[in-house]
């Protein structure tokens, strides 16, 4: 308590030393956002931590439903954050103990249910030290969502399957805490070291590839040579596919494009600054016309339509980021983890 | 053409390597400036294919380019020498199954993973090869696309429609609306099965197909032990086990036939002086252009590849689904002679299959020249990386109690995990090191070069 109290107040000198002192600069509202998107998650996973303790006390159809909710709210406070691939997000793993993706051979499963079939006591310690795939939030969503598990005698509230539920809520909690702990102390560096610009850019490119290669292009059939996948999708098995797409470009609109435009007027850039807040802003707005889930769609030829609209707005939104932006700001791409196959 | 999806959530961004945190990282900082005291120089380079034609020391940029084509051509032709010596030993296994046709073809099988396991350096940077390679070596396969599994331990990419065809017990194959005659199982219909249904995890062919067939599936988890495919799988008539014997021969038949094929290929591919293949298109280029598809496939195949999808998604998932050489458990080897290669490319040398040493001129050469630091700085990062490799290897062919790769990323296997995270860290390292060089032989982008090599 005493722990995450102080860890709360950090976050919040942080912000408030950034806005007062170099508020102007990219890199220190780049610092406040991200760390601002940081403490939210935070704040949600300590709420899905909470909830699963009081569902699994006192189970009852309204208390799963707000479960489901606290868990969907959580875990899109991770999507809007996905974009940060540097810093203390990449030590020790730890993206993928929020969301281990993909996982073609849906390992989330074979972990889960290999701890729900053993007698091993249940502690959020010992999820902490097994498979990232038991840790992250997917996990959860099998637990919740799965028919593997809803449809059996394993399906909450039965007490293996709460218990794991709540150490794996526990863990994310603590991982969450952490994260935000480490960005915080990170300031002073990432406000005094250049290269961060660059670093930050990139990221925020390779997760657009991202979105518009896989976690989009994927589960509609839209890359070479496959077909639609739906399983590549986030969130499949809870149908929140297009809600956490959504929420990880939301997060780049709110924790990225400040610090962006920022950079770009310092270089006289205004209009490519506009022209990539429009085509974000266009494609965002699609999702209002849109259900939460990709599957629905893929079964009329409307819908499909409507899915490749998305992407072709993606894309763009992609293009610009890594066309022209980036080489108004001659961001040089170096080799990154997903290079190989 | 690989099996599995780019892995943004691994966190490996090298150049920025100091961008990692902000705790700590003064002092992997200075681990990381200080230069190895015991470096071990690469053995006497560019003595036997010399900078001609250049004033000075410095050594001449064709060199280095024609020299690299030779390594990747040998690399070729000692893997289709040992692919053909695996052919042979695989028809022998057919024709006459005993426990000791199985246990040469096994060992063919691992004799021919060491020169190709080497060429994957060539791989990234030239689409020739790229293009090319997941006919044989693509992974993790949906092994009951081919064969019998046990349903139980036995779990598949989801979606992959697939996964359950057994190809070898059914002469017809549907898949969405279309139906295959498998009747005859040839190199070319194999091929054609590669990716059917539009999965990736359908592997049909290649190494790890005949890898399969000859081990079958290793349901050991992280036990030690590997596939058990009993010689009787091959048998004759009644002592046939698991059905389809004969079709299982044509199979493994048609698989090798295959490997020797392609490699013959690409061979080809990279022969001196022969108008129209790839070779005669690559010395050709720009020196700077060259040097590029080299950094660039010994910097993929560190830092994404190897370091990412072949070691720390198995490590930190602790799946043996995601091991590369999951049937023979022989992936420290795979590892090794990966690594290898990428060392081979930097200081032009490479030990032939028959034990004879090549060596010429090379990037290390050239990099010398102009940054002799940055030059000793790799080499040295480079021998490290052999010796965290070593140490896998040595830990896996231990006489003793053997821990194989699987063993190792058990979730409670601390020393195995250690193994693993030393050699992502060379990995890593070295990575950073090769992306300076790109700047000092005046590469400045990385990317792929993929224009106008559609082979």
């Amino acid at each position: 308590m005493t722990l995450l109290h102080r860890i709360g107040c950090c976050t919040l000198l942080t912000l408030a030393c950034a806005s007062a002192a170099q508020a102007e600069t990219p890199r220190a509202a780049w610092h406040a956002q991200i760390g601002h998107g940081y403490s939210q998650l935070a704040d949600a996973t300590s709420e899905l931590e909470k909830t699963a303790g009081s569902y699994c006390e006192a189970p009852s159809p309204a208390n799963l439903q707000q479960l489901k909710e606290t868990w969907l709210a959580a875990f899109s406070a991770w999507q809007a954050v996905r974009f940060v691939g540097f810093g203390p997000i990449e030590e020790n793993t730890r993206a993928w103990k929020f969301q281990f993706w993909p996982d073609p051979k849906n390992l989330t499963a074979s972990k889960v249910d290999y701890w729900l079939n053993s007698d091993k006591s249940i502690t959020a310690e010992a999820v902490g030290k097994d498979s990232v795939a038991l840790q992250g939030f997917p996990a959860v969503e099998y637990l919740l969502y799965d028919e593997r598990i809803t449809a059996t005698d394993k399906a909450l509230p039965a007490e293996r399957s709460c218990a794991l539920m709540t150490a794996i809520s526990s863990n994310l909690d603590a991982n969450a805490d952490s994260l935000n702990a480490d960005w915080a102390a990170l300031e002073e560096r990432y406000l005094s070291v250049e290269d961060y610009d660059s670093g930050t850019l990139q990221s925020a490119m390779q997760s657009l590839e991202l979105i518009a290669d896989w976690r989009l292009a994927g589960p509609i059939g839209q890359r070479s040579n496959s077909k639609p996948n739906p399983y590549v999708a986030d969130a499949w098995r809870s149908g929140q596919s297009l809600n956490t797409l959504h929420a990880s470009l939301k997060g780049l609109s709110d924790y990225f494009v400040p610090g962006l435009n920022l950079l770009l007027a310092e270089t006289d850039q205004i209009a490519l600054a506009e022209q990539f807040s429009q085509q974000l802003n266009k494609t965002l707005a699609h999702f209002d016309q849109l259900p939460s889930d990709i599957a629905p769609l893929m079964e009329t030829e409307e819908g499909q339509k409507s899915l490749k609209a998305l992407l072709d707005d993606v894309n763009a939104t992609k293009a610009l980021l890594t066309g022209p932006i980036s080489g108004a700001l001659s961001v040089v791409r170096g080799f990154n983890s997903s290079d190989g196959d | 053409m690989a099996a599995r999806f780019p892995l943004q959530a691994l966190a490996l961004a090298i150049s920025t390597a100091f961008l990692l945190s902000a705790c700590g990282d003064e002092d992997k900082a200075a681990q990381s400036a200080a230069p190895e005291p015991t470096a071990t120089a690469p053995a006497e380079v560019a003595e036997t294919a010399p900078a001609a034609a250049s004033n000075d020391n410095a050594v001449a940029p064709e060199a280095v380019v024609s020299h690299y084509a030779d390594l990747a051509h040998a690399t070729y032709e000692d893997a289709l020498t040992t692919a053909k010596a695996l052919d042979a030993a695989t028809d022998e296994l057919i024709k006459n199954p005993t426990a000791e046709t199985l246990a040469a073809a096994k060992q063919a099988w691992l004799a021919a993973r060491v020169p190709y396991q080497q060429s994957e350096v060539f791989r990234f940077g030239n689409a020739v090869v790229d293009d090319w390679e997941g006919q044989l070596n693509a992974w993790p396969l949906d092994e009951g696309l081919i064969d019998y599994v046990k349903t139980d331990g036995y779990q598949h990419a989801l979606g992959n429609d697939g996964a359950n065809a057994n190809i070898i017990a059914n002469t017809e194959l549907t898949i969405g609306s279309e139906t295959m005659d498998l009747t005859t199982l040839t190199p070319e219909l194999l091929a054609s099965l590669n990716e059917v249904g539009g999965s990736e995890a359908n592997v049909a062919t290649g190494y790890h197909a005949v890898e399969f067939l000859l081990w079958g599936q290793d349901m050991n988890g992280f036990e030690a032990g590997a596939g058990e495919r009993p010689v009787t799988d091959y048998a004759k008539g009644e002592d046939c086990t698991n059905g389809h014997c004969d079709r299982r021969a044509d199979y493994l038949d048609a698989v090798t036939d295959l490997l020797v094929s392609d490699l013959e290929w690409m061979v080809g591919q990279w022969t001196a002086d022969t108008e129209g293949n790839y070779r005669a298109e690559f010395v050709a280029i720009e020196p700077q252009a060259a040097y590029q598809k080299m950094l660039f496939g010994m910097g993929s195949l560190s830092l994404g590849e190897l370091a990412g999808e072949r070691m720390k998604v198995a490590l930190e998932a602790n799946s043996y689904e995601d091991e590369h050489d999951c049937f023979s458990d022989n992936t420290h080897n795979s590892h090794y002679y990966n690594a290898q290669g990428i060392q081979n490319v930097y200081t032009g040398t490479y030990q032939r299959a028959d034990g004879t040493e090549m060596s010429g001129a090379s990037l290390s050469d050239l990099v010398a020249a102009s940054d002799a630091e940055l030059d000793k700085k790799l080499n040295s990062e480079l021998a490290s990386t052999m010796a965290a490799l070593g140490e896998m290897k040595k830990t896996a062919e231990a006489s003793e109690n053997p821990v194989k790769f699987d063993m190792m990323i058990a979730p409670d296997n601390a020393e195995g995990a250690k193994i693993i995270n030393n050699a992502i860290a060379a990995l890593v390292e070295q990575t950073g090191s090769i992306e300076k060089v790109a700047a000092i032989v005046g590469v400045d982008s990385l990317q792929p070069d993929d224009a106008g090599h559609n082979f």
